[in-house]
């Protein structure tokens, strides 16, 4: 179970997963790497 | 994620917004993610894998990375038109995708290898399909 109101980092708009989560469902997409 | 780029209209038709997590400094980030048309998107650096681990993504085995999955991945993302450049990030680190509501992680895709794919229209829906 993955605690995602414990996650504290922020986007480049300064804010968390969950504040973005509240609003509408988040697609997040972890990248392998870039370039 | 030139993928992503085409599909995020797609994703966004669902009410779901697209975000990403990435091991780069954002300085670099800025520019590739602006290139792709996705600079505005919310993006999370993750330089020490912190949150990579956090969802349960870890560095992929030998076997994970070097199969004949991954290498016909690459000879098609490389027939796309798409060229490695200089990376930022850590190519062992395995991908994957999670489709959160409020708290809760409603879905999740862990890659097997590295250029497994999920349809990520689908996967961005919240309804319920039987």
């Amino acid at each position: 179970m993955i605690d995602i109101s414990g996650i504290t980092e922020r986007d480049q708009n300064g804010n968390s997963i969950s504040q973005l989560a509240e609003r509408s469902p988040l697609l997040l997409v972890f990248l392998r790497h870039f370039g | 994620m030139s993928k992503l780029s085409q599909l995020r209209q797609e994703i966004s038709a669902k009410g779901t917004q697209l975000a990403f997590v990435h091991m780069g400094a954002e300085v670099d980030a800025s520019t590739f993610f602006d290139e792709y048309g996705l600079g505005d998107t919310p993006r999370f650096a993750s330089q020490n894998q912190e949150l990579y681990r956090k969802f349960g993504l870890n560095k992929g085995s030998v076997t994970q990375l070097m199969n004949f999955k991954t290498l016909t991945s690459s000879i098609g993302a490389f027939r796309e038109g798409h060229r490695q450049g200089k990376t930022a990030g850590d190519p062992a680190q395995m991908p994957g995708a999670f489709l959160i509501s409020g708290d809760q992680v409603i879905r999740s895709f862990i890659a097997k290898f590295p250029g497994e794919m999920v349809d990520f229209v689908s996967f961005s829906s919240t309804e319920v399909t039987s």
